[in-house]
């Protein structure tokens, strides 16, 4: 028996669709190893407001990606050219999901990924050795340990590279002479160690702008890179839509049937948003948190009081619990932030409760678990 | 685009057929697809007539919009002016003139269809109702009378600004009316046939059409003026055997069905409105520039429309593209940017790799954007990390600036500023604000030019500002003798000449006939005095003759004190100046000085009573006055100034501060007041305490006028000294804010000297001056109070951490 996942990987997640697309997908022109074409990829990616005809079968395609188609289409085109594609951005900007929706559509496989971290190091980009086998055999094909990058060349799928920014710029530059040669030399295997990469090849990277920026790139790396900045979703009611599809699919994971309060999304896609802008519908100026204020932020809060709902109490969600997790999520970079969350309910959530009463009067008179 | 079609009723579907007698064909403006098919069109069909929406006022223009000489971007300028009310609420004031721009461009289809009727010799004419007409079938804010400066006839606001179209964007997944413009028409429209882009653009505006609400029509006055335009149509069409009528798209409904709308019964009265060709420029053609004409980015359209010219649409779309991203490469490259050619290839193949997934049949300016965008943005696109997005912007803008043809009807006066600013070689053709800096004093060339900006400040073209020199009307920086000016042509300032071209053929006449008016308005001397000094620096000395008349009038009914001082200032300006600007013996403005001097003298003494305010005022006035005795032509009136001042000082009660200034200008007109001025100061610090108080004022007037009596004459600090040193140490401290005041007319060193002095006075020497500011009692008692206070807190923490507080 299979066990339960707790998150399957988006080829998975994704499997009848990405059958059907390419059942679709058939006449259509796609780049050397792909497995859907540059369309097709679109089609899953941004999904259709039509059911679309897959083999006389009739398959809705979800829109997966909430924001900017154009920027969507600029990926993909990037990714069949021979530059890299650099997602740019705040923390919590779907950055990741797209790289990984991508690499699902395109080579079916987005788990060759390589998380960057500050004691990231070239073989695990590259590749490294079994010690037995090499001490046995010497270095032999057998021996090598081929790591995501290695492999995204030998089978011509794409290498994910999360957090590129995190890792040391020596490391960082390792990808240098791969993307522009698209060859990789292992000394140690002699005249076989070169290995060309296949079409189908190429290398998706994020990096978050919080963090290190991406000004410390070396600019030879960044001329091999076409760069997309993922901005944070502009509209509230987007917002609104992005918080209620992952908490439903994070709910349905855990088992949690309670249906899904509307009322608390727009809250939270409300506060997120304006305090992200610095300033309310209603025009009130607002001094904006520190802490990284992005949409899968509010998913988190909005999950955790589900959770809290869920197990705790009747399963129905409370404006105070939704506060309190509000205060954890935003209480973290300094103490000024729950000054600022204080001044938003003195100011904009007091108007709203005034003015539409209900869940905004809720919601402020919750005001008191702001500590 | 093919969905939407089949969903129209064939009834509703508008005619087109070549062999119809009346051939409408819709356009958008600036559309340089519209402006392809109807060249084509128009060859097919063969026209003896074409009607073309615009106001019709505009007809007499046609040969010089369509003249080989004039070249695009021009645009007619017209402009309404509401003398009699008939826009009602707005029929007053400034807010009863109106003013709309028509540009046209290369690719306007309706400049292709004036010139292809020129080129055939057919006739053509403009049907819309009249500018002026169409302000009055509008509503109040709707339409052309809609708040905001930017004013333009060809504005798109049917077509691009209504629901169906933001549900269309949505659905085809495109972020703008534009790109889903340039998306099914501009680049799919060029492979159609002309039958088949017609029918597309009527079933779009149809579609447009259906869903604006009638009352929404009326308003704006849409419905009168294609019935306007219904009933021009049907007179050519009895006159004309082919006639082709080229208007928006959106009205194409309303002409073939015109609604019975009131005619107008009452003709507009002459000369209430005019029209005027005038040269335009690419970046007031761009629709994101605020005046809502037609399609954004003109710079990269106007190069399409040549290359459609040279080869097919498919090439020309990839050609000028390509030619784009090249240019902004090389422009980034001089920027400092690191844009290689590899960059630019990366960029190519970006542009046709999205229009393939678009499935557009070529790159257009939505994957150039998105090209640049995707290669040559390095980093997280911000403010400062935009450059490339920046120039391709401003590229695709475009600068050019249109040309009219010698014999164009334009204004004389625009003709002058144009022959002024050749003869003077400012730059007209660039965007950029250029600077000059004129020697006015050295140079008789350079006093010409900053006469002839100086006109162009006065008529608020927007031209020129002078940025630095000297300042006749203000009086400052009178020490400089060079002006600084920047200046940067814009359409702004064509239309602002349009609207002043009926005050003369001149900028001098125009400028002489708007002083002459501003002067018989003025009702105060220092505003027509300061008329003057503005008529003096743009060199229209003639105009000075009749103005002086109604100067000297004002100065007569002018009882105001404070005006007629700025009066005197400004004529003692001029006076002054007269022979450095070169304008010596051009008037007899000391004639003007003199008549005003006896005016202020005569209501000087009266001026005793002058409120804390206005004392400042009256203290420069009394010092202009008399540094105007001290020139030569003025020093026969010093006796009479020396009466007015001692009739001032003779009143009681007199401002103190007033008294001391006066008094410190009689001592410097004859050192005997001397005593006068001892005897006063006594009076005051001796007198009751009110009049005590007051010392500090007089003090302080006097060292304004005066100051060097406390620097020669040392027996004169002694009396001070001696009359402080009787004060009660409460008075002083009462006295002392004024008193540091007083003394602030001296300088650093000047304070120092009289210091030391007064401090030798009491014995002291000059280096106990520099003693400490607080005695070492009052230091020991603070320093007691600091260590109390210490202990304190410290036990407070202390017993604060047990919880025992």
């Amino acid at each position: 028996m299979e066990h339960a996942i707790l998150r399957p990987q988006a080829e998975r997640r994704y499997q009848e669709e990405l059958a059907a697309l390419r059942v679709w997908d058939q006449g259509n022109r796609k780049p050397e190893n792909w497995l859907l074409s540059p369309k097709a990829v679109r089609l899953f990616i941004l999904g259709s407001s039509q059911p679309v005809d897959c083999g006389g079968q009739a398959v809705t395609i979800r829109k997966k990606y909430l924001g900017n188609d154009a920027l969507v289409e600029r990926c993909i085109i990037t990714l069949a050219g021979n530059r890299g594609l650099m997602l740019v951005g705040e923390p919590g900007t779907a950055k990741t999901m797209l790289s990984e929706l991508l690499s699902a559509a395109i080579s079916g496989c987005s788990t060759n990924t390589v998380q960057g971290t500050a004691g990231t190091t070239e073989d695990m980009i590259k590749y490294s050795w079994n010690y037995a086998l090499l001490l046995a055999n010497g270095p032999s094909r057998q021996a090598l340990v081929p790591a995501p990058l290695y492999v995204g060349m030998e089978k011509g799928i794409l290498t994910r590279f999360e957090e590129i920014t995190r890792t040391p710029a020596e490391v960082q530059d390792s990808l240098i002479s791969v993307l522009s040669d698209k060859v990789l030399n292992s000394p140690e295997l002699g005249d076989d160690g070169l290995l060309f990469a296949r079409p189908g090849f190429n290398v998706i990277g994020t990096a978050n702008t919080r963090d290190k920026g991406v000004n410390e790139m070396s600019s030879a790396l960044k001329r091999r890179f076409n760069f997309e900045t993922v901005q944070p979703v502009g509209d509230v009611a987007l917002e609104k839509q992005i918080i209620l599809n992952e908490v439903g699919a994070l709910a349905a994971a855990a088992g949690i049937t309670q249906p899904l309060d509307e009322e608390a999304a727009e809250l939270l896609a409300t506060t997120y948003h304006e305090l992200r802008e610095g300033v309310s519908a209603e025009g009130h100026r607002l001094e904006r948190p520190a802490a990284v204020m992005s949409t899968a932020e509010a998913v988190s809060v909005y999950y955790q009081t589900m959770m809290t709902a869920w197990y705790y109490g009747d399963g129905r969600m409370d404006a105070g619990c939704l506060v309190e997790h509000l205060v954890g999520a935003v209480a973290k970079e300094s103490d000024e932030d729950m000054g600022k969350i204080e001044g938003y309910f003195s100011t904009a959530v007091r108007d709203k409760a005034r003015r539409e009463g209900g869940a905004w009067t809720r919601y402020y008179e919750a005001r008191s678990r702001l500590k | 685009m093919d969905a939407l079609l089949r969903g129209q009723k064939p009834s509703e579907v508008i005619p087109f057929s070549l062999d119809a007698p009346v051939l409408y064909y819709p356009v958008r403006h600036h559309s340089p697809a519209c402006a392809w098919h109807l060249e084509r069109v128009i060859a097919r069909y063969a026209p003896d007539c074409i009607l073309v929406e615009g106001p019709e006022n505009a007809n007499p223009l046609i040969p010089v919009l369509t003249d080989p000489d004039t070249k695009a971007p021009v645009a007619l300028y017209y402009a309404f002016r509401d003398e009699k009310g008939l826009l009602s609420e707005e029929g007053k004031g400034e807010q009863g003139r109106f003013r709309c721009y028509y540009p046209f461009l290369d690719h306007s289809p309706e400049l292709v269809a004036l010139r292809a009727a020129a080129a055939r010799g057919s006739y053509a004419a403009f049907i819309d109702l009249s500018y002026g007409e169409i302000l009055l079938a509008t509503q109040a804010a709707r339409g052309l009378r809609a708040v905001g400066e930017k004013q333009s006839y060809a504005s798109d606001r049917y077509l691009s600004d209504n629901q169906v179209q933001r549900r269309l964007c949505e659905k085809a997944g495109l972020r703008s009316f534009e790109e889903f413009w340039e998306k099914y028409f501009e680049s799919a429209g060029l492979f159609l046939s002309d039958e088949a882009f017609v029918r597309q653009m009527n079933a779009y505006c149809l579609l447009v059409r259906r869903h604006t609400p009638e009352r929404a029509l009326e308003e704006d006055g849409c419905l009168a003026r294609e019935a306007h335009m219904a009933m021009r149509i049907r007179a050519a069409a009895g006159q004309y055997r082919r006639v082709l009528v080229v208007a928006g798209g959106f009205h194409l409904w309303g002409l073939l069905h015109p609604l019975p709308v009131p005619a107008w019964d009452e003709a507009l009265p002459e000369g209430v409105q005019s029209v005027y060709p005038m040269r335009y420029t690419l970046p007031a053609a761009d629709a994101l520039s605020g005046y809502a004409s037609g399609m954004p980015s003109p710079g990269y359209y106007a190069d399409l429309w040549t290359a459609l010219h040279s080869m097919d649409p498919a090439e020309a779309w990839t050609a000028v593209t390509l030619d784009y991203l090249v240019k902004t490469g090389r422009q980034l490259r001089r920027e400092g940017e690191t844009i290689s050619a590899v960059d630019e290839r990366c960029a190519f193949q970006q542009a046709r790799g999205l229009a393939e997934l678009r499935e557009k049949p070529s790159p257009g300016l939505y994957e150039l954007q998105d090209a640049v965008l995707s290669s040559f943005v390095k980093g997280e696109v911000t403010v400062s990390g935009a450059a490339p997005l920046r120039v391709l912007k401003a590229l695709t803008t475009g600068k050019a600036v249109g040309q009219l043809c010698d014999g164009a009807l334009r204004p004389p006066l625009v003709r002058d500023f144009d022959d002024q600013c050749r003869a003077f070689r400012l730059k007209r053709e660039t965007a950029s604000r250029e600077k000059l800096t004129l020697s006015i004093f050295s140079l008789p060339r350079h006093r010409a030019l900053s006469r002839f900006l100086h006109q162009t400040v006065f008529l608020d073209c927007g031209f020129a500002q002078r940025q630095k020199g000297p300042d006749l009307q203000r009086r400052r920086d009178r020490n400089l003798i060079r002006e600084l000016w920047s200046y940067r042509w814009t359409i702004g300032v064509e239309a602002a000449l349009v609207e002043h071209a009926v005050w003369g053929a001149t900028m001098a006449e125009a400028c002489g006939t708007e002083l002459r008016a501003r002067m018989s308005r003025a009702e105060r001397a220092g505003v027509g005095a300061g008329l003057l000094v503005q008529g003096f620096l743009m060199g229209i000395g003639d105009v000075a003759d009749e103005m002086a008349g109604q100067l000297e009038d004002l100065l007569i009914t002018d009882g105001d004190f404070a005006s007629l001082c700025e009066a005197f200032a400004a004529l003692s300006t001029l006076e002054e100046w007269q022979g450095q600007y070169g304008e010596e013996g051009t008037y007899d403005y000391p004639a003007l000085l003199d008549r005003c001097f006896g005016r202020v003298v005569q209501l000087l003494p009266a001026m005793h009573a002058v409120d804390d305010r206005g004392v400042s005022a009256v203290q420069q006035a009394c010092m202009l006055l008399y540094q105007v005795t001290g020139r030569e032509a003025f020093a026969h009136r010093r006796s009479a100034l020396v009466d007015a001042f001692a009739r001032l000082v003779g009143w009681d009660p007199i401002h103190p501060a007033l008294h001391g200034a006066a008094l410190g200008l009689l001592y410097g007109c004859d050192p005997a007041w001397k005593g006068e001025i001892d005897g006063t100061i006594r009076g005051y610090l001796r007198g009751t305490r009110g009049m005590m108080l007051r010392s500090a004022a007089f003090l302080q007037g006097l060292f304004y006028t005066a100051r060097d009596l406390l620097l020669v004459d040392r027996d004169f600090l002694g009396q001070i000294d001696a009359l402080l040193s009787e004060l009660s140490e409460a008075d002083f401290m009462d006295l002392l804010p004024e008193l540091r005041l007083a003394f602030s007319y001296f300088v650093p060193m000047e304070t120092d000297r009289i210091a030391r002095q007064a401090a030798a006075l009491h014995g002291a020497r000059g280096r106990d001056l520099d003693r400490a500011a607080v005695d070492a009692d009052a230091y020991a008692r603070a320093e007691g109070v600091d260590a109390w206070a210490a202990a304190r807190l410290e036990l407070w923490e202390q017993k604060g951490a047990d919880g025992t507080w």
